[in-house]
C-alpha cells in the first residue's frame, strides 16, 4: 500500500547557529576507520606531484545547501558496496567484408547460440551503416562437421535490420541476428555471406546464451584513487568449476577516451589477475572507468570464447576529512566536520544519523547532506532540527554512520566510513 | 476508496491549507522535444490527467536523456522544468510519473538534494513518484548493446559511438551508481519521498491477440531475440528484478490491469489495458 513519507528539512539558520555560537561547540574526533573504509591517501601527493586537477563539470553551483530528511528506523545500511561481479556467455570479433564472404568461424559450446552482426565501430562513426547491413538471409551456415546449410535452414529466428531497429532497443545501425537451429550443432561453425557487397569491417557478436561455460570478471574494489593500481580477477567456470584461460587480452578505457593495455597473470585454479597504476588525473572526464577483457579456453575439446567488461571509479584525492569535529546540541544537532583542501571545488558531506530509541537501541532517523564551495580548507556542517529528533523519538548516543565526502564537480568519492562519528 | 481516503487524510494532514495538485510525466532514455506527442502519446496524458482538480495542472518534460543523469542537460533540465511548472502553477503536490530511466534521473535529484540549490524545494514539494518500469539496476541489453561500440582510433585513444545514457544503464555502472550516488535500492538510504515502480512482467507478441498491439507495438520478432539477453520475467527491455530495484514496488502489471495483461517496455508509456485509468486514479 502506498503511504506518504512524513517530511522535513533542516534551514541552513541550523548550520549557521553553529557557527555563532561555537564557543559553546563539543568537540570530537572521526572514529578510526574500519576494514571496508574508503579514505583518501594524503592530500599532499597530489599536489607534489604537480599534477593539475580535471576542470570539474561546468556550471557547478557555488551555493551552500544543506538538506535532511528522516529516514525509517528498520533502515539497513551495506557496510561497504561489493565490487560488480560480470558474468558473460558472449563474446565478438571484428572481420572484413571479404572474410564475411568467404566465412568466418564463430565457436559456440551449447546449441540455440545468438548472433548478431552488424557495420562495426569504426563504421558506425563514418556513417551510413544502415546502408552497410548484412541481408540474414542470405547467409550460409557450415558446421563442425562441414555441412553447408543455407540460412532458413540453419536458423530459427532470422532478423533483419528493420525489424530490430524496430524492437527500440539502440542496437547498432545495421543489425542483424538470428539464432542458430539445434541441428547446426555446436563448435566451430563458420558463417558466410556470399553476397555481401561491401568494403567495410564487420562484427560478428556470438550469445552462447545456453552454455554453462561463462568468464567471470572482477574488480577488486569500485572505487580506486589516482596513483593507486586498479586490480582485477577473471576467470572462466562452467557447472564443474573453473577451467584454464588459454588466451587473455584486455585494456582499461578510461572516461578521457583514453587506454591503457593491460597483462594478465595465470594464478592457481584457474585464476587470472592483472593490476595496472591508474592515472585519474589523465583519465579525468564524466562516468567511469572500464576494463574490457578478451579471454579464450577449452572445454571439453570445445573453443570458449568471451568478452567481458566492468566498471569501476577513479578519484583524485583533491580533499579530505581532517578529523576534527565540533558538535551543537542547540535548535536540534549540528555536526561540524573539519575538510582539508588540495583544490577548490564544490564538496559534500552526508550521514546516515542514528540516535537512541525509548527502548535504548541505536536507530537510524535522518539521512543528513551539506554541500558547498570551498577553496581552501574549512568545514562542512551536517544538520537535524530539534522538530525531526522530537518525531524520532530519539536522543544520545548519536552515531553518524555511512559517513561519505563527496566532490560533486568531479564526481569523486573521497571519503566513505562505516561508523564515522559517536556523539555520547 | 479506504486506501484513497486514507491517502487524502495524510496529504491535508501534512498541509497547512488545501494542496494544489499537480502531474508531471518524465520521460525515458532520448532527447525529446515533443514528449506528449512522440513519448507518451496526447491520449495517454489527457486520461491520466482527468484525474486532477484543475486539468491545467500538467506538465510534460523534454530533456536530454541521452546525457548522464547528473547532467544539466539531464537532471539540470528536468530540475529547471519543474521548478519553472512548480512556480507557475503554484503546485504544492506533485505526483510525477516516470517510464524507464526517467526514474534515475528523478532519483538523481531526490538522492542528491545538495547538487543544486533548486532540488530541495522540488523534492518538498513532491508527493510521490510512480516510476514505470524504471531501469534501476541497468539493463543487460545495454550490456549486449554496448559490446564492441569502440574502436582505436590512435595508439592508447578510443573513439565510441553509443549515448551515454545507454552506456550508464549497463548493469556494472548501476550498480556503481546505486551504492554510491544514488538511493533508494538494497541497503542503501531510503529515497526522501516516496519511489513506487509500476513492474511490466512480460511481452506479448502473439499474432493471435489483439492486445499485442496496444500501443502501437505490435508483433516482432526482434523482441523475441532480446528476450535472449533478459531473465523469464521483463518486459522486453528490463528484467523484473532491475524494475523493481529502487523504492517499493507499487504494483506488477497483471495484477492491476485490464484482463490481467502484461506492460511490454513500450506499452507502460501508453493508454494500454487500463494504465491510465490507475494513474488517473493516484491523483
Amino acid at each position: 500500500m502506498k503511504s506518504i513519507k512524513p517530511f522535513c528539512k533542516t534551514l541552513s539558520l541550523l548550520t549557521l547557529a553553529l557557527v555563532a555560537v561555537g564557543a559553546q561547540a563539543e568537540t570530537a574526533r572521526l572514529l578510526p576507520v574500519a576494514d571496508g573504509d574508503l579514505v583518501a591517501p594524503s592530500l599532499g601527493a597530489v599536489s607534489k606531484a604537480g599534477v593539475a586537477v580535471a576542470p570539474g563539470l561546468p556550471g557547478v553551483s557555488r551555493e551552500a545547501v544543506t538538506f535532511t530528511f528522516p529516514v525509517g528506523a528498520d533502515t539497513a545500511l551495506a557496510a561497504a558496496p561489493a565490487p560488480y561481479e560480470t558474468r558473460s556467455r558472449e563474446y565478438f570479433v571484428e572481420v572484413s567484408a571479404a572474410e564475411l564472404r568467404a566465412g568466418a568461424t564463430i565457436y559456440t559450446t551449447a546449441p540455440n547460440a545468438l548472433v548478431r552482426i552488424n557495420p562495426a565501430a569504426s563504421e558506425q562513426l563514418r556513417g551510413g551503416a544502415a546502408e552497410l547491413a548484412v541481408d540474414p538471409s542470405s547467409l550460409v551456415i557450415r558446421t563442425a562437421a562441414g555441412d553447408q546449410l543455407r540460412a532458413a535452414d540453419a536458423t530459427r529466428q532470422l532478423v533483419d535490420a528493420e525489424q530490430m531497429k524496430a524492437t527500440g532497443v539502440p542496437f547498432a545501425a545495421g543489425t542483424t541476428a538470428f539464432r542458430l537451429s539445434p541441428s547446426v550443432g555446436i563448435g566451430a561453425l563458420t558463417v558466410a555471406a556470399p553476397d555481401l557487397r561491401s568494403d567495410a569491417t564487420y562484427a560478428i557478436h556470438v550469445f552462447d546464451v545456453e552454455s554453462d561455460a561463462v568468464l567471470s570478471l572482477r574488480a577488486a574494489a569500485m572505487d580506486f584513487f589516482h596513483g593507486q593500481d586498479l586490480r582485477i580477477h577473471a576467470h572462466f567456470e562452467d557447472a564443474a568449476g573453473r577451467f584454464a584461460t588459454d588466451q587473455a587480452q584486455g585494456f582499461v578505457t578510461s572516461p578521457s577516451g583514453d587506454a591503457w593495455p593491460v597483462r594478465w597473470t595465470a594464478g592457481e585454479h584457474g585464476l587470472m589477475s592483472a593490476s595496472l597504476p591508474l592515472d585519474a588525473v589523465q583519465g579525468a572526464g564524466q562516468g567511469l572507468w572500464e576494463l574490457h577483457m578478451a579471454a579464450a579456453g577449452e572445454r571439453d575439446g570445445l573453443t570458449v570464447m568471451r568478452n567481458a567488461t566492468t566498471a569501476f571509479a577513479v578519484h583524485v584525492p583533491t580533499a579530505a576529512l581532517n578529523g576534527d569535529v565540533r558538535v551543537l546540541r542547540q535548535q536540534g544537532l549540528a555536526i561540524e566536520l573539519g575538510v582539508s583542501v588540495a583544490e577548490a571545488g564544490r564538496y559534500e558531506v552526508r550521514g546516515m544519523i542514528f540516535g537512541t530509541d525509548a527502548s535504548g537501541a541505536l536507530v537510524p532517523f535522518a539521512a543528513a547532506h551539506s554541500a558547498n564551495w570551498l577553496n581552501e580548507d574549512g568545514h562542512l556542517t551536517l544538520g537535524v532540527e530539534a522538530d525531526l529528533l522530537r518525531q524520532a523519538g530519539v536522543h544520545a548516543p548519536f552515531e553518524v554512520r555511512d559517513l561519505r565526502l563527496m566532490d560533486q564537480g568531479r564526481m569523486g568519492v573521497l571519503h566513505r566510513q562505516a561508523r564515522g562519528l559517536e556523539i555520547r | 476508496m479506504v486506501v484513497r481516503l486514507t491517502l487524502a487524510l495524510l496529504l491535508f494532514a501534512s498541509s497547512p491549507a488545501l494542496a494544489n495538485t499537480g502531474v508531471a510525466f518524465v520521460h525515458g532514455t532520448g532527447n525529446q522535444t515533443n514528449a506528449y506527442s512522440d513519448y507518451w502519446t496526447g491520449e495517454m496524458i489527457q486520461s491520466v490527467i482527468q484525474g486532477l482538480p484543475n486539468s491545467s495542472n500538467y506538465t510534460v518534460i523534454n530533456c536530454q536523456f541521452e546525457e548522464y543523469m547528473w547532467t544539466s542537460g539531464a537532471a539540470g533540465c528536468l530540475a529547471g522544468q519543474l521548478e519553472s511548472f512548480i512556480n507557475a502553477k503554484g503546485i504544492t503536490d506533485l505526483v510525477i510519473n516516470t517510464h524507464s530511466n526517467g526514474g534515475n534521473v528523478i532519483r538523481w535529484i531526490m538522492s542528491n538534494p545538495t547538487w543544486d540549490s533548486r532540488y530541495p524545494n522540488i523534492i518538498s514539494k513532491i508527493r510521490w513518484v510512480n516510476a514505470l518500469a524504471p531501469s534501476s539496476a541497468g539493463t543487460p541489453l545495454a550490456n549486449a548493446v554496448m559490446s564492441g561500440t569502440i574502436f582505436e582510433a590512435a595508439v592508447g585513444w578510443l573513439l565510441g559511438y553509443q549515448n551515454d545514457a545507454v552506456r550508464m544503464q549497463q548493469t556494472s555502472w548501476m550498480s556503481y551508481y546505486n551504492s554510491t550516488w544514488l538511493y533508494g535500492t538494497s541497503g542503501r538510504p531510503a529515497l526522501p519521498k516516496g519511489f513506487w515502480p509500476v513492474v511490466g512482467t512480460d511481452v506479448e507478441t502473439s499474432i493471435f491477440d489483439g492486445d499485442s498491439y496496444c500501443g502501437g507495438y505490435s508483433l516482432n520478432l526482434g523482441l523475441e531475440i532480446t528476450q535472449a539477453w533478459l531473465a523469464g520475467c521483463s518486459d522486453g527491455f528490463l528484467e523484473c528484478t532491475s524494475q523493481a530495484a529502487a523504492g517499493s514496488v507499487w504494483f506488477y502489471d497483471t495484477s492491476r490491469t485490464n484482463g490481467a495483461e502484461p506492460l511490454s517496455h513500450n506499452q507502460s508509456r501508453r493508454k494500454c489495458f487500463g494504465l491510465d485509468v490507475i494513474l488517473r486514479n493516484d491523483l
